[in-house]
């Protein structure tokens, strides 16, 4: 071999093989972390975090994984993990991280930029972490709460939060990287996820519970659960989810559409200094429960529910924006993006008043629901 | 001192006698011929001689010498010596030779030789040496009778569709396998010579119109350029024949079935013939011949497809899991699952050696048990998968002396390697080796090794030919029978760099109404 080769060699192995990571770290020497709670001591001001750890002991092999709660209390949020550590035996390790449940006053009074901060600047934290505004009076209640079906908290909210939009419609997804996004876009706003504890069978377990909003990064509000959907129609982000009413006035819902489809644009005309914006929504649905309309159900009638429907999505999406107009008097609906996207020379010169433009702004909705199945039975 | 000229007749006399002795020639004196054939076999108590004369003409003076069991007694008594003693023809003793073959001696094969060497080769091969009294020539008479192997099906390359005769351990047995199969003037077949204490018969054989010219010349240059002892199996001359000398990876094919020889000789591939093995190697070798099996072309190619990818794959397994595993484990632990995370930790916790120790312990723990199986006597096998699965997997975990997943990360490893038997001696090392630079350097180190291995098949070679040829194009002519295996009727060209000088295979693909 000429010294050409060797020449080659050493280049190749020092780009590859210098440059790289090589740490080597047994699965068996780190502590999982699945969830943290972050709440805050009154009185100190100091943070005081909850990590939820898997219990790798090998003598619940057998049995469900157990997960322990290992609570700290820090000047930073590193600080706690760090003195985490003074209990455990093995490091934490956040690469398996899938939750933070942030107290609500915290989110309130403080806003999250601080909190947000160390999860993006760290290494091992994936963008895909969700965050959770706690109900509870401390954010450690949730991780500390017995899970329903699944052994692990963390795991748990994340399967919630993930499934939700194509099944229930009642709350966000918003991992770390869009959450960040949201954060920092001209015209948009952030909202999370809302977790509580309710009774189930005796016992207490968790629930979503609708999303908060934020005016910057402090919260403001939220919507309900039943109030979500709505907010997710404006959003684009309904995948499934039910629309029940009543056909004929009495007051009892006796419809029921399941939402395969939608697909909503917004579009937004500036004249006089005033916004107008019209948000159309396209919604497929399957007709799945019509108690009165046995088998036959005539075309006639399935117009009839289309424009039932349609009336009801417009009046709950209107009904919110009045709430955020009136209560929030933000744009919790992330419109000045669209303003954005489409006329960035207009968005600067607006930028300035836009909560106030927002406030002034008139808004038309537009829905159309088409059934596309309403099953068949003898 | 002069010498008169009677001297020097004598002394001329003498050196030629001497130059015979010094040529291993014979001489025309039977009884000289008879003891020095009986010097040479000295201590040999299967050599035999056998003196005998004409009924009619006593000065007929005839000797036989053979090796007693390879020889077959009855055509010798019926065909050799009774027309021998009971011809009342009249020999001339000049043309005593001519006339035995053309009117006595009625057995077919029959050659002249004078050479002391050629009698030794071919009596120790079953053949008669007759020696005639006053005749300096012998005649070697094909008289063998072997016990050999029946034509069975190869136990290495059993197959589900397709021909099941294989190879045994006689040449001409072998080459009338392949001979029955190619009914043609074109296939030839030439005989050579390798070592010196063996005399092992070598046959070459060859389509003419198909093969390389260039790359025949370079295989006799390689074979006559062998100067060895014996040669007792075809992997001597595989080892002496290869172009590149340190590589674990093979340079010439092999197999037991002859509808394999006949299917890579019609591809322009020279076929290697050894006495005594039933292995036939071919040459040039390319790469995807590892993944190759003579099924291939028997099955519908969407499941030839299909086994031959797994065994691409199996190869790309087999090597690479063990590194793979101890790469996420050790290393990019975010390449995990939560779940199977958790799962695999909780093993590992109770597992007292780190997995990169563990690993390479249980690896060679199975390739001991593998080699086991394969020198034990058949009749104790199953003790051995008792030890094996039982003892060493479930007890090793039930102990805690390992963790679970290794034992699943070695049984694919090992059950992997099986799927491809030709790259058997490559796999061990290049799966190590890629688990060393994975447990030290995690993905890194891995790709690393994997683009080295890449780099090191590209650039082998089979008598000139680039085993792994990619050209950097990627047409169908190039791959149709490497990835995949085209349908019949699109093979209608041979692999270009086998048979550079006659590529067309097949002129009509038949018709489909």
């Amino acid at each position: 071999m000429g010294k050409f080769k060797i020449k080659y060699l050493v280049l190749i192995f020092t780009v590859f093989l210098m440059t790289g990571c090589w740490d080597y770290v047994g699965v068996d020497n780190i502590s999982i972390v699945t969830g943290m709670a972050i709440d805050k001591d009154d009185k100190t001001n100091n943070y005081k975090a909850a990590f939820e750890v898997v219990n790798i002991d090998v003598s619940n092999k057998i049995e469900v994984v157990k997960t322990e709660i290992v609570e700290t209390m820090g000047k930073t949020l590193f600080d706690t993990s760090r003195n985490a550590k003074k209990r455990l035996m093995n490091k934490l390790y956040f690469g398996d991280m899938e939750v933070v449940i942030i107290d609500k006053k915290i989110a309130e009074k403080d806003g999250i930029n601080t909190i947000l901060n160390w999860f993006l600047r760290d290494t091992e934290i994936r963008g895909t972490l969700n965050f959770v505004i706690s109900e509870e009076k401390t954010a450690m209640e949730i991780l500390n709460n017995n899970a329903l079906n699944h052994p692990i908290v963390g795991l748990l909210i994340k399967e919630i939060l993930k499934n939700d939009n194509g099944v229930t419609s009642s709350t966000i997804y918003q991992p770390l990287y869009r959450a960040y996004n949201n954060l920092h876009d001209n015209g948009c706003s952030l909202a999370f996820p809302i977790f509580r504890i309710v009774e189930n069978d005796g016992k207490e377990t968790l629930e979503s519970n609708g999303i908060a909003v934020f005016k910057k990064d402090k919260m403001i509000g939220q919507f309900q659960s039943n109030e979500s959907k709505y907010y997710l129609f404006i959003s684009n982000n309904v995948n499934g989810g039910l629309l029940t009413f009543d056909s004929n006035k009495d007051n009892i819902d006796d419809i029921t559409l399941e939402i395969s489809g939608n697909n909503t644009s917004k579009k937004y005309s500036y004249e006089d200094g005033k916004f107008k914006f019209l948000i159309t929504t396209n919604t497929v649905v399957h007709l799945s429960e019509a108690d009165e309309y046995h088998a036959n159900i005539s075309v006639k009638k399935i117009k009839e529910l289309e424009k039932q429907a349609e009336q009801l999505i417009e009046k709950n999406i209107q009904k919110i924006i009045k709430k955020a107009k009136s209560e929030y008097k933000v744009d919790v609906f992330s419109l000045g993006s669209v303003v954005y996207k489409n006329n960035p020379k207009l968005w600067k010169k607006v930028k300035n008043d836009w909560g106030k433009k927002f406030l002034e702004t008139e808004i038309e909705v537009k829905s159309d629901v088409d059934i596309i199945n309403t099953g068949f039975f003898k | 001192m002069s010498k008169n000229k009677k001297d020097l007749v004598i002394d001329n006399k003498v050196a030629v006698l001497n130059q015979k002795l010094k040529d291993n020639l014979i001489f025309e004196s039977l009884k000289e011929n008879l003891l020095k054939m009986r010097d040479l076999f000295k201590d040999d108590d299967t050599f035999v001689t056998r003196e005998f004369e004409n009924n009619y003409d006593p000065s007929l003076k005839y000797g036989l010498i053979y090796c007693n069991g390879l020889i077959d007694a009855y055509i010798v008594n019926e065909n050799l010596i009774k027309p021998l003693m009971t011809s009342s023809k009249v020999l001339s003793k000049d043309k005593i030779i001519t006339e035995l073959l053309s009117h006595v001696i009625t057995i077919s094969e029959i050659k002249k030789t004078n050479k002391i060497k050629d009698i030794i080769e071919n009596i120790t091969y079953g053949d008669i040496a007759l020696f005639i009294d006053g005749v300096d020539e012998v005649l070697l008479i094909n008289t063998k009778k072997f016990f050999v192997r029946p034509v069975t099906e190869p136990v290495n390359e059993q197959i589900l569709v397709g021909p099941r005769e294989g190879f045994n351990e006689y040449l001409y047995v072998n080459l009338s396998l392949v001979r029955r199969k190619l009914r043609t003037n074109d296939l030839k077949f030439k005989y050579l010579t390798l070592g010196d204490k063996t005399n092992t018969q070598v046959c070459l054989g060859y389509i003419d119109s198909i093969v390389d010219k260039k790359i025949l010349k370079l295989l006799y240059k390689r074979l006559k350029n062998i100067k060895i002892d014996g040669v007792l199996d075809v992997n001597y001359l595989t080892e002496l024949i290869r172009d590149n000398s340190y590589t674990p990876f093979r340079s010439t094919g092999y197999t037991e079935k002859p509808d394999t020889i006949v299917g890579k000789l019609l591809e322009g591939r020279i076929a290697i013939f050894v006495d005594g093995s039933p292995v036939v190697l071919t040459v040039p070798f390319l790469f995807v011949e590892n993944f190759q099996s003579s099924e291939d072309y028997y099955l519908n190619f969407f499941y030839s497809f299909f086994t031959r990818l797994i065994r691409i794959l199996g190869f790309f397994f087999t090597i690479a899991v063990p590194a793979i595993y101890i790469a996420i484990v050790a290393f990019h632990h975010e390449m995990i699952p939560t779940p199977l995370l958790i799962n695999v930790a909780i093993e590992r916790e109770s597992a007292p050696l780190p997995a990169s120790v563990e690993l390479p312990i249980l690896l060679f723990v199975f390739d001991i048990l593998r080699e086991t199986g394969i020198r034990m006597p058949s009749n104790i096998g199953q003790a051995l998968s008792i030890v094996g699965a039982l003892v060493i997997g479930q007890a090793a975990v039930e102990a805690k002396l390992v963790a679970a997943p290794i034992i699943i990360v070695v049984a694919f490893t090992g059950i992997t390697a099986l799927l491809v038997p030709k790259l058997n001696a490559p796999i061990v090392f290049v799966r190590i080796i890629l688990f060393f630079l994975s447990a030290s350097f995690g993905l890194v180190g891995l790709v690393c090794g994997l683009a080295l291995l890449f780099i090191h098949i590209l650039n082998l070679k089979s008598f000139g030919v680039s085993q792994l040829n990619l050209d950097g194009q990627f047409k169908f002519q190039n791959i149709k029978d490497q990835l995949f295996r085209a349908p019949w009727g699109k093979m209608k060209r041979r692999p270009p760099m086998l048979a550079p000088g006659n590529v067309k295979r097949m002129s009509k693909a038949g018709v489909k109404n």
